[in-house]
């Protein structure tokens, strides 16, 4: 009797040693877990992660989330030095934030030197000395789209739109508020939104929005109130009323529907504007530069080039696949099949002039010749701060609550204040 | 020796320790960690530093001038929303404690957004309210023309849109509690009233809301908490927009927290607003229960 309840026991004891040897085994398989936004951001990279995994025998986790989630489960996971996930994927603004917590990126120089260099740029200290924190993955610049069949019936040639005011005056001239066809269309919804159109008017203004050091900010001049009097003229003249709630869902969804003429947006967008099957298809177009001001002294527009990159978590139990993942998403071969296969907006030069992208997205050309100029947005650690006093200040103006000069004074005081604290 | 009582209650100790340690890890610990926290300046990311700056973060507080505008708006919204939510629900209980055809039909009916998540009916309502999608504006465009369609998150009525989704959402809290209140008057009390004569405003007046008061109050103090602490609503709804103007409390802070990461400073912020809510409440108590002392000689 007792050896029989001995041998049970053994053979428990021997069934669970087997058992967590199974389970130790199965631990000691690299996994790779990272956060994608939601949408075609999140849909491209998660592609390239799983056909990483697959070729690689690596298990990857590739979650999407809403990208304010996104943010906070990184910065969360960063700020209490936990290794998951082991890929950090940052809209460029993060950056200046997070690259405390990301491990360097030593490849070799050859990998970078394929990269738009402003695109690389966005993801490296400041100074001559700066440092490779993560590569671009997805990034684009603001491009300026318009109805082709609309601009033809209104008499307008896109091609002599080369300053704001001429857009402006198009806006006006394809403007029929009766009929509910507005001449300006944007994302506006979220602060980052509506500061990209004012940034990349202040730079195509020749405005700086910050001092060499960026200590204080600089943007309360005559230029800068010409820039920030056109932010209010298109949004609040030409746009529809309720344009302060629309997203870039929104924003689609009016160029598609024809309710909106013309508008700014983000170049890898382009593909989810230009839809097969619908009746705006194939009529979408870009202008092939972005407009500056008039009396700027400029003759082109600088937008503002922005998107996606990806670093390594400092803490991070899998540096090395990791690194291995970043090589093979930032490859020439991989970025040329995002671009055909997932629109994914190239962050390698070169791909701007391969056939299969050219066949894929016709306006590929007129979109690289736009964003040619563009420059990273500003690399400060209280940007998303910052950004969020200049948003309200610039809704006040465009509700009427503050004038041009008013809500640029407004917005540059705040900005200081929190550059201050 | 221990005697009786004293055994019984360290016997029923034994049952409530569990739930009095749960209580303690997650709410008592985390409150006592926010109110430390908030003694310092300390940011999760970027300069994370921390420095203790005891009172800081409060005084900063009632210099930040969308926090004061915040709490601004939060007051805006809670007593409009508050004012329409138990009028509304008072009358509506008065007439649902009728006997009528139907009458649990439509008490379900009634009930029914109180059963919703708040996420779901502001995605919902904000689907309605699109000015230019909106199933409200074509109606509105459809019964009285082209002019009748309205910026519903805009700058005009943007507030209002909040407030008319949150009495929505919450009258029936206020009709289910007054309708409770209502079925527990005594008939006895109203059959005397009728033989001394009384109107049916004189019962309003003497019999109704006196007995009412007590669950008027809870339904006040319920509904004011949870107002003046609201953030799904208006963060799915307007979040905060336009131009701030519906800004309330609870998002401001949620944006120093999450979006800023500014740790110290908005758990000094959700202190305050657990202060003020606090203060409310009592005050409520003391204004609207007859005191104790009351009609002693």
């Amino acid at each position: 009797m007792e050896r029989n309840s001995n041998k049970k026991t053994l053979a428990l004891a021997l069934t669970f040693l087997v058992a967590a040897v199974a389970l130790l085994g199965a631990q000691t398989k690299p996994k790779l877990v990272m956060f994608f936004s939601v949408g075609g951001s999140g849909n491209s990279l998660k592609s390239s992660a799983e056909r990483f995994g697959q070729l690689y025998g690596v298990d990857v986790e590739a979650l999407l989330f809403p990208i304010s989630e996104v943010n906070q489960k990184e910065v969360l996971a960063l700020s209490s030095r936990q290794g998951t996930p082991d890929i950090i994927a940052m809209d460029d603004t993060w950056f200046p934030l997070m690259s405390g917590f990301l491990e360097e990126l030593r490849f070799p120089k050859s990998f970078y030197e394929n990269f738009i260099p402003s695109m690389l740029g966005t993801f490296r200290t400041p100074g001559a000395g700066g440092r490779q924190y993560g590569i671009p993955v997805r990034m684009g610049g603001e491009v300026i789209v318009y109805r082709e069949d609309v601009f033809k019936a209104a008499g307008i040639d896109p091609l002599k739109l080369r300053t704001w005011e001429d857009l402006y005056a198009a806006g006006q001239k394809v403007t029929d508020k009766g009929k509910k066809i507005w001449g300006w269309v944007d994302g506006y919804n979220e602060p980052a939104y509506i500061v990209m159109l004012w940034l990349s008017l202040m730079g195509s203004y020749g405005q700086d929005i910050f001092n060499a050091d960026m200590t204080k900010t600089v943007f309360n001049t005559p230029r800068g109130l010409n820039a920030t009097q056109m932010f209010i003229d298109l949004t609040a003249k030409l746009a529809t009323p309720d344009i302060l709630n629309y997203g870039y869902a929104e924003e689609i969804e009016a160029l598609q529907n024809g309710s909106a003429v013309m508008g700014q947006l983000w170049s890898a967008r382009y593909s989810a504007v230009d839809k097969p099957g619908l009746p705006s298809s194939g009529k979408l177009k870009i202008l092939p530069i972005y407009p500056y001001g008039k009396d700027s002294g400029l003759k082109t527009g600088i937008d503002r080039v922005n998107g996606w990159g990806l670093g390594i978590n400092k803490y991070s139990k899998n540096k090395e696949i990791a690194a291995k993942f970043l090589e093979f998403i930032g490859s020439y071969d991989e970025q040329l099949r995002l671009a055909v296969e997932t629109s994914n907006s190239p962050v390698l030069s070169g791909i701007f002039k391969e056939p299969s992208y050219i066949k894929a997205v016709p306006v590929s050309k007129d979109m690289e010749s736009a964003m040619k100029d563009g420059i990273a947005r500003p690399m400060h650690a209280k940007w998303q701060e910052i950004e969020g006093a200049i948003a309200v200040s610039l809704q006040k103006a465009v509700i009427g609550e503050l004038t041009a000069s008013e809500a640029l004074a407004k917005a540059e005081s705040d900005a200081n204040k929190i550059l201050g604290k | 020796m221990l005697n009786g009582q004293t055994r019984d209650q360290r016997y029923a100790m034994r049952f409530i320790y569990p739930a009095l340690i749960y209580l303690i890890v997650v709410l008592f610990m985390p409150l006592a960690f926010s109110l430390v926290a908030s003694l310092f300046k300390w940011d999760l990311i970027g300069d994370t530093a921390r420095e203790f700056v005891g009172a800081g973060n409060y005084i900063d507080s009632f210099g930040d001038e969308e926090v004061v505008k915040s709490f601004l708006v939060t007051f805006k919204f809670t007593a409009i929303s508050i004012a329409v939510e138990m009028l509304l629900g008072f009358f509506i209980a008065l007439f649902l404690n009728r006997k009528f055809r139907g009458n649990k039909i439509v008490r379900v009916v009634i009930l029914l957004p109180m059963m919703l998540s708040p996420t779901i009916i502001a995605l919902t309502w904000k689907l309605i309210l699109n000015a230019d999608r909106g199933v409200l504006n074509y109606l509105l465009e459809v019964v009285f023309g082209k002019g009748a369609a309205q910026v519903w998150l805009g700058k005009d009525f943007a507030m209002a849109s909040l407030v008319f989704v949150e009495a929505w959402m919450n009258t029936p809290f206020v009709i289910l509690m007054i309708l409770a209140g209502l079925q527990s008057i005594s008939q006895d009390v109203i059959d005397a009233s009728l033989v001394d004569g009384t109107s049916r405003a004189q019962r309003m007046v003497y019999i109704t809301i006196p007995f009412l008061r007590p669950v008027i109050l809870v339904a006040l103090v319920f509904r004011t908490t949870f107002a003046l602490r609201n953030f799904a609503l208006p963060w799915v709804l307007t979040s905060g927009g336009p131009a701030n103007l519906t800004n309330v409390f609870s998002v401001e802070l949620y944006r120093q927290a999450f979006s800023y990461y500014h740790v110290g400073y908005s758990s000094a912020l959700s202190w305050i607003l657990i202060l003020v809510t606090f203060v409310l409440s009592v005050l409520y108590v003391k204004l609207t229960l007859p005191r104790e002392d009351a009609g002693r000689g």
